[in-house]
């Protein structure tokens, strides 16, 4: 992609030519397409050509930023006035400056299959037939569709800045998945369940993903409300890894800064049980948040984020960590529209010794969620209050399905209170995590 | 104001002046013949160019200015219920013919629908009378003064008061849409919005609060809705939650207030009666028109036609005018919210409720303005009949599970209501219910209909558009409240 380096190289030199200081051009290109079948027949078809870029300058300490997606030079060199011109209307800040380069790896992260581009839509539309064809197959009781999906696309991403960083990588994904609809006495369930990969011959088969979909819309059938009480709260993967996505807008630098975190004044401070382990992995080989280098061009690591309950760093752009006298952690994510914010790579909570049965057996009374809904965190606080729906534990045993529920703590409270560790680690997505149980929630019903 | 205002040649267009050769009613033809050449129904061709601007203050430093362009043309080939889409950036026609090929492959019939000559562009006419002063064409330092200002007024209010983030962002977005019906239209919007956000700390306990306000509104409605006025509201919201106790856990008699908790209705009725959910029948108000759904107190409008509302669109993103839609009238349903689509397939007309978030999709049936029509009822005589219950006053965000009409939404301020006053704040609260089960559960209707202060965005199959929600007061019997405490009740008694 040499080509995509020069044209952003000759960016950041016009930008530097016509006055700004430090001057840095992201571009992201690359192609989507999303295929679906709605009850065997076809739905939608989707293909699109896409790109965009963004261009960051510094002049006298102050930060100007624009973005398009028209690429004709004559527009560009206008929009590169505009950067300038708008650096000067926000304020002077000693923090701005973009990254420095430094050496980086160039191991082969695994993030690119040539195979995925070469699929035909009709060999996609095939998958989509097959999860269909699956989950109906499964129980009579499935009755309607939300569809199945097929999803794929590549992309590559250009980072040229003036201080020296000229770099690029490309990547590839695809993932399939589908929405059951069941019913039963004349109410509706819907379920989904899905699978992801960089690399086409990694995907699950669309039988086994239909089968957990059509499972898990099946057994929320005659769903009821339970009783309002206390009780353990055992976390799938999927909600799982939704509980640690607050862990990871917890650590980000720049709520740190703002004091606007429930792990303000926490490093280096036991936050969680013992058992709990966290990292952010962004070398993580074929990982769905790998990536050589952050949104700013800074080589990616793995790094310990919760060692044995202990948290152990926060997470830090250039601009964020000058702030915090500390160095980047290369977490600086954004598109070709935005300045880098902060976030995860590959974020996830460390597998544990036990099954999911073995975890499930432990309880005698409880709720087993698979399904969150809504907001409900408050960051600052930690208090955190959800909507829920999954099913109910009876001596070891699940019992039937629940709904119309929220389950509430304080994050801080529920990271202590987190007392079994699953072995049944996945990476749907750049979050995961395994199934865990927290000693006990309030779980608010009838 | 007038000397913020950017004088012509400062400032880039509105519409970009390239597209009347680029994309030419004779160009257009073409593309749509092409979109149609394997069969179909029905293309559509869909230019956009949004200019999107926002200024950003906190620790008192203005942190960045920043301005960017969106444009790319989207082409739609419907056969039937299915759907071809294909988008890029670049207007060269070379590659458009490309993009409408790609979009053609959808159809197989072979028989297409006749083209009608494409006319030039109409203007679609604004709603309301023009914005004298555009927000998208005022100077970045009048934006920052107001920010300014919000960030003055909230320190100097409470000394509490530690991190202040203001922000103001706006957009212009022009589009062209035209469709192989011969319709071909341009239509201009702006919308803008300012967001103040504080952080409050007493010992080391930490707060926070929001608030924030806009629309497609002229400049000058913040000289109404001052930043002063959205700081300290913003302050406010914080500094309650000192005092706030843990929330209730269980079933309690809920007061909504006016306003922003219209987002119940989004959520508990508005998603299931978008008409995509309606023709799969996967909503549980499949097949239910004419039907009772709701206690009789409940009239639902969706309305997009409200000048300078931030849900408001002169046309929806298919070119059909925005209407007001009654979804439901005395408790009964009256109707979905219809793009062109799903109106072909229920054999009706859309209701102008297909809309986008950009070139990159294809429409949806989706909200604009929704809200609940007021009752009888003064907000006093509401609370006065409530011995003991949960008065929710500011909510953060909701979801809807369409099938089983389970939706849930935070409660972000709200207090405990005793022997008919409002008493001790709550924090930590949490809604859940299904739609059809708290509508019929609605007992009292205020008379005091509000709007939403120009907040809202709705999320839906990964698009987000901007809506706009009301409500009058109103009591609700019994909905679910979660919470961490638990009245009178020891560990681990739940069962089934």
């Amino acid at each position: 992609m040499a080509d995509f380096i020069d044209f952003c190289g000759d960016l950041v030199k016009q930008a530097i030519r016509k006055g700004a200081d430090e001057a840095e051009v992201f571009l992201t290109s690359g192609r989507e397409s999303e295929v679906s079948t709605r009850l065997n027949e076809i739905d939608t078809i989707k293909e699109a050509a896409t790109r965009g870029l963004g261009i960051r300058v510094i002049k006298n300490k102050r930060l100007g930023f624009v973005y398009s997606t028209d690429f004709l030079e004559d527009h560009l060199s206008q929009l590169i006035d505009s950067a300038i011109e708008l650096s000067a209307e926000a304020s002077e800040d000693e923090f701005n400056g973009l990254a420095e380069p430094l050496p980086n790896e160039t191991t082969d992260l695994g993030l690119y299959d040539p195979r995925i581009r070469k699929l035909s839509a009709e060999a996609k539309i095939d998958l989509c037939r097959r999860l269909e064809k699956t989950m109906f197959a499964y129980d009579s009781r499935i009755v309607n569709s939300e569809g199945a999906h097929f999803l794929d696309g590549e992309s590559n991403v250009t980072i040229v800045n003036s201080r020296g960083i000229s770099d690029s990588y490309n990547s590839s994904y695809c993932y399939l998945y589908c929405v059951p609809v069941a019913k039963q006495n004349g109410l509706l369930q819907s379920g989904y369940w899905l699978s992801f990969s960089r690399f086409l011959d990694r995907l699950n088969s669309p039988e086994s993903v239909a089968e957990i979909a059509a499972e898990r819309t099946i057994r929320m059938l005659g769903a009821k409300v339970p009783r309002t009480c206390n009780a353990p709260v055992i976390f799938d993967q999927l909600t799982g890894a939704s509980l640690i996505g607050a862990v990871l807008l917890a650590i980000d630098g720049d709520a740190i800064h703002k004091r606007a975190s429930f792990l303000v004044d926490k490093l280096n401070q036991v936050v969680a049980s013992p058992l709990v382990n966290i990292r952010d992995d962004g070398r993580l080989r074929g990982g769905p948040g790998s990536a050589p280098f952050d949104g700013e061009g800074s080589p990616t690591a793995d790094k310990e984020i919760i060692t044995d309950g202990k948290l152990g760093t926060y997470l830090y752009d250039t601009y964020t960590a000058k702030k915090a006298g500390a160095r980047s952690t290369a977490n600086a994510q954004r598109d070709y529209s935005s300045t880098p914010d902060i976030g995860g790579l590959n974020f996830y909570l460390q597998k544990g010794p036990h099954s999911p049965e073995e975890i499930i057996g432990s309880v005698k009374h409880g709720l087993y969620v698979t399904n969150l809904m809504g907001f409900g965190l408050d960051a600052v606080t930690g208090d955190y209050s959800r909507g829920a729906a999954g099913l109910w534990i009876e001596n070891g045993k699940l019992a039937g399905p629940v709904e119309g529920i929220t389950i509430a703590s304080n994050i801080l409270d529920m990271l202590k209170k987190i007392e079994m560790v699953g072995n049944d680690l996945g990476f749907m997505g750049p979050v995961a995590s395994p199934t865990f149980k927290i000693s006990q929630m309030t779980i608010a019903g009838a | 104001m007038a000397n913020n205002v950017i004088g012509p040649g400062d400032q880039a267009p509105d519409k970009p002046e390239y597209i009347d050769q680029a994309l030419d009613s004779h160009r257009i033809e073409r593309l749509l013949s092409i979109a149609l050449s394997r069969g179909g129904d029905f293309a559509e061709i869909y230019f956009e160019y949004s200019i999107t601007s926002a200024i950003a203050l906190e620790e008192n430093k203005l942190r960045q200015a920043q301005t960017g362009i969106g444009q790319g043309v989207g082409i739609r080939v419907i056969s039937g219920d299915k759907t071809g889409y294909a988008f890029a950036e670049s207007l060269d026609f070379e590659n458009l013919k490309s993009v409408a090929n790609v979009a053609s492959h959808i159809a197989h019939s072979g028989r297409s629908a006749g083209i009608p000559a494409v006319s030039a562009a109409g203007v679609v006419q604004a709603l309301g009378e023009p914005l004298q002063t555009v927000p998208s064409h005022v100077a970045a330092k009048a934006k920052a003064d107001l920010l300014w200002r919000a960030n003055q007024a909230a320190y100097d209010k409470d000394s509490h008061i530690k991190q202040v983030n203001a922000s103001f962002v706006d957009s212009s977005k022009f589009f062209r849409v035209a469709n192989s019906l011969g319709v071909m239209l341009d239509n201009i919007e702006f919308i803008c919005r300012l967001n103040v956000g504080v952080v409050a700390e007493k010992g080391n306990v930490r707060q926070s609060g929001y608030h924030g306000g806009g629309g497609r509104v002229d400049f000058s409605y913040f000289n109404t809705l001052t930043p002063e006025a959205v700081a300290l509201e913003a302050v406010r919201q914080a500094i309650v939650k000192f005092g706030a106790i843990k929330a209730r856990a269980g079933p309690q008699t809920v007061v909504l207030a006016n306003g922003w908790a219209g987002v119940l209705l989004h959520e508990a009725v508005g998603h299931g009666l978008e008409a995509d959910f309606n023709r799969k029948k996967t909503s549980l108000y499949s097949d239910r028109i004419g039907q009772k759904v709701a206690s009789a107190l409940c009239t639902v409008i969706d309305d997009g036609t409200i000048p300078y509302q931030r849900g408001s669109i002169n046309i929806d993103d298919e070119g059909t005018k925005s209407t007001r839609n009654v979804l439901i009238e005395n408790g009964v349903l009256r109707g979905y919210l219809c793009d062109h689509l799903n109106a072909l397939h229920l054999k009706t007309k859309s209701t102008g409720s297909g809309r986008r978030e950009s070139y990159r999709h294809y429409p949806l049936p989706r909200m604009t303005n929704t809200f609940l029509m007021a009752g009888p009822y003064s907000p006093d005589e509401i609370f006065a009949s409530v011995k003991k219950g949960f008065y929710a006053k500011s909510f953060g965000g909701g979801q809807v599970d369409i099938s089983n009409g389970q939706f849930v939404f935070e409660v972000t301020e709200g207090y405990l209501i005793e022997d008919g006053k409002i008493t001790a704040p709550v924090k930590g609260a949490n809604l859940i219910g299904s739609g059809p089960d708290v509508l019929e559960k609605v007992v009292m209707v205020g008379n005091d209909l509000k709007l939403d202060s120009g907040i809202g965005t709705c999320g839906k199959n990964g698009q987000a558009v901007p809506v706009g929600v009301g409500t009058p007061t109103c009591k609700i019997s019994q909905i679910t409240v979660g919470g961490t405490a638990i009245e009178g009740q020891s560990l681990a008694e739940g069962e089934v």
